[in-house]
């Protein structure tokens, strides 16, 4: 199925269109929730409110960049909005420079859903929604700033400080590489 | 390999079927959308239906009243 036909069976409520999408992009909008929320029951309502909004206002999906990248930010709002509900999203302003990161850091481990699932468990919410914002995603600071209401210097003190945080529990696993 | 770079290869890694409840919870949403919609629908067709109706009848009678005042020769 094309996208342009998709976009028309879904802009037209196609149950068989809609079970279509869900297929072909469920896992993997499955795994975005579980980066940001750490209980999979979370992860679960984040994906279906996602998708309902897909599904719901897929008018607003107006063809302006991939259809892909818009479904992953309705559901990356999703799991942010949750994530306000259930966790405190704070950003405490750590002593950066204590903490900072070597740059000199090198890894060529590969580690297991599970244990990339661990890491970034582990990591304040924070952090993580800053680090999977930037790293993952690839929103600029600017942007996430807007999203989370920070400042971009917040915003660049989060990343620097998640990312400190995962080279020591990386260092703790003992699977870092310098 | 960087920090960064390398969890964005180990990205796919975590790409995970969610279970069959969240698909049956979501159909249960859509068809509850499509039966609210499907309604807003009918009340609507209802409404405009019945302004017609009222309209028509309001026609009638002024061509009516029109037709026996220039029976009667008024």
């Amino acid at each position: 199925m094309n996208e342009q036909t998709l976009l028309e069976r879904l802009r037209a409520e196609d149950p068989k269109a809609q079970k279509w999408l869900y297929d072909r992009y469920a896992p993997l909008l499955f795994a975005v929730c579980r980066r940001y929320l750490n209980s999979r029951e979370d992860a679960e309502e984040a994906l279906l409110s996602g998708f309902y909004k897909i599904f719901s206002q897929i008018n607003s999906y107006q063809g302006s960049g991939s259809f892909e990248g818009w479904m992953r930010r309705v559901v990356v709002n999703e799991a942010l909005m949750l994530l306000r509900k259930t966790q405190l999203l704070v950003f405490p302003g750590e002593e950066v420079r204590a903490m900072e990161a070597a740059d000199d850091f090198s890894i060529e481990a590969k580690l297991s859903a599970q244990e990339i699932l661990d890491l970034l468990a582990q990591l304040p919410p924070g952090y993580r929604t800053v680090f999977n914002l930037y790293v993952l995603e690839g929103y600029k600071h600017h942007e996430i700033a807007d999203l989370l209401g920070i400042s971009v210097n917040t915003s660049k003190s989060q990343l620097l400080l998640a990312r400190a945080k995962l080279q020591q529990l990386l260092k703790a696993k003992g699977i870092d590489r310098r | 390999m960087d920090l960064f770079e390398f969890f964005q290869k180990q990205e796919q890694q975590l790409y995970e079927a969610p279970p069959e409840r969240v698909w049956k919870r979501l159909e249960v949403r859509l068809e509850q959308r499509r039966r609210r919609r499907q309604r807003r629908w009918r009340i609507r067709f209802l409404q405009i239906g019945s302004v017609l109706v009222v309209l028509l009848l309001l026609l009638l009678a002024a061509v009516l009243v029109w037709y026996f005042a220039r029976r009667e020769g008024l």
